[in-house]
């Protein structure tokens, strides 16, 4: 019952803001079905929204602000699947991954990266060479043409952020 | 996730964690982090969740042998400002093989991505992509996003001037609270937990609250503010001194003490604090954004407080 209540007052947002939700989201993204596409899952995320959590007052910024979330999602959806390809057209290698490979790639990257948001490409090589290649610090110092303090410095950003992105 | 762990303890176990994975811990350290990490729950709980975040037990990390998936992960990180830096550095260096970073830099994902930060104290100019000017004062934070549709820029925290260049894409700049929109404009924004302040300098600005969605045209000259209550009524705006942050200056015109110690203490790490019983004192004058102290020095001559430094970074103005 609750349930039936809630998706008909999604319904009613809906039939009130999607043209405009989809409207603004063209303004963004200057192509029209990627927007449609957009102000879809945005009406997907509110619908799985709990009830309560719901911003009734404020319908327009509320959707906006979700919208908002999804857009830059994609854009760090993009921000990886370039850098993949980038990365896979630098390769010798002249095998190429089939597309449900790469799909499975950007989706695991994508899942990773979640972990490493916000930390910038120095700090992330300097992380991912402590943890993938086991390098001590004076290693990756040395390496990097950095200091000492300067590798530790990397790693504890790169382990706060992680941690908030984990568990704040 | 069940129980939450204090700050202070996540930082000890984070800082464990960076010890432990630098390859050279002495045997009396390690007995050391064990002593911390046995001495009470808590701290073995703060161990866990860090130790959970080790890459090598994500799931997926497997991948990440791959080279190329490595390589995407690595060079996919937004701040390519501080990236170029370190670039730069290596140039200098002469520490860098040419094919390492090849291929990571790419302009669209610079455009797309770059962030700009100050640190507290800290007063920067950047040029953007686009040949548009942005001033950064004291701890404030800029995303940028340019799309080939927009130039859109989110103000985080703290203060900005943006000269924009001409530019067939609209300029749009986002705070918390405030939409602004522009084609060529020079203007500052402030926006603090107040709310989002917005003086134009020359052209038009349309500032929309993000709030109720209203918007306003603000013309050259004027001043507003956007918060939770939406968009206030523009008023003229004191060029000079809006601007003044620019030249590193603080003008005063019979300010309240504890107004001119918070606007103060914007620009220096720490606490800097007035006594309640000196807060409503009036002082005018001119105070160096970048000398703090001198600025209190001057506080201290003019007016019966004195500067009491419990530490570098804990000050507070006194009754004399």
């Amino acid at each position: 019952m609750q349930d039936a209540i809630h998706s008909s007052s999604v319904g009613q947002l809906y039939k009130q803001h999607h043209s405009w939700l989809q409207g603004w989201l063209h303004r963004r993204l200057r192509h029209s079905a990627d927007a449609e596409d957009l102000a879809h899952d945005t009406f997907l995320r509110v619908l799985h929204t709990p009830q309560k959590a719901i911003e009734l007052r404020q319908p327009m910024a509320f959707l906006a602000t979700i919208a908002n979330g999804l857009l830059i999602n994609r854009w760090r959806r993009q921000a990886i699947e370039q850098a993949y390809l980038q990365a896979l057209a630098a390769r010798p290698e002249a095998v190429e991954p089939s597309p449900e490979e790469r799909h499975l790639t950007i989706e695991t990257l994508l899942e990773l990266d979640s972990l490493l948001l916000g930390l910038s490409v120095a700090v992330r090589q300097i992380f991912l060479m402590s943890q993938l290649d086991g390098m001590t610090y004076p290693q990756i110092a040395t390496q990097l043409g950095l200091t000492l303090p300067q590798v530790q410095r990397a790693m504890t950003k790169a382990f706060s952020v992680c941690y908030a992105s984990r568990f704040e | 996730m069940s129980g939450a762990i204090e700050p202070k303890v996540r930082d000890s176990a984070i800082r464990w964690m960076v010890r432990l994975q630098s390859g050279v811990m002495s045997a009396d350290e390690q007995e050391a982090f064990q002593r911390w990490r046995d001495a009470n729950d808590a701290h073995d709980q703060a161990w866990q969740r860090v130790a959970s975040l080790a890459l090598p037990h994500q799931p997926g990390a497997e991948l990440l042998r791959d080279a190329t998936a490595r390589k995407a992960l690595e060079s996919a990180g937004p701040d390519m400002q501080q990236r170029r830096q370190l670039l730069k550095r290596m140039v200098v260096l002469g520490l860098l093989g040419s094919a390492t970073w090849q291929g990571a830099d790419s302009t669209t994902l610079q455009a797309a991505f770059a962030n700009y930060r100050t640190g507290t104290g800290e007063r920067r100019k950047w040029t953007l992509a686009d040949g548009s000017a942005l001033w950064l004062n004291t701890a404030s934070a800029v995303n940028l996003d340019f799309t080939p549709a927009v130039r859109g820029l989110r103000l985080v925290e703290g203060e900005l001037s943006l000269i924009s260049a001409p530019d067939a894409r609209a300029l749009q700049l986002t705070t918390a609270d405030a939409l602004l929109r522009t084609t060529d404009a020079q203007f500052l924004v402030h926006h603090d937990r107040q709310g989002t302040l917005v003086t134009v300098l020359k052209g038009q600005v349309k500032v929309q609250s993000r709030r109720d969605q209203t918007s306003v045209p603000l013309e050259a000259g004027w001043q507003t503010r956007v918060d939770n209550a939406g968009i206030e009524t523009a008023s003229r705006a004191d060029l000079p001194v809006a601007q003044a942050w620019l030249r590193g200056i603080l003008p005063a015109e019979r300010m309240r003490l504890d107004d001119l110690v918070a606007e103060l203490s914007r620009y220096r790490p720490g606490v800097l604090r007035c006594h309640e019983q000196v807060a409503g004192l009036r002082l005018t004058g001119s105070f160096s954004l970048d000398n703090t102290d001198a600025a209190l020095t001057l506080m201290a001559r003019s007016l019966p407080v004195r500067i009491e430094r419990l530490t570098r970074y804990w000050v507070t103005v006194m009754p004399a």
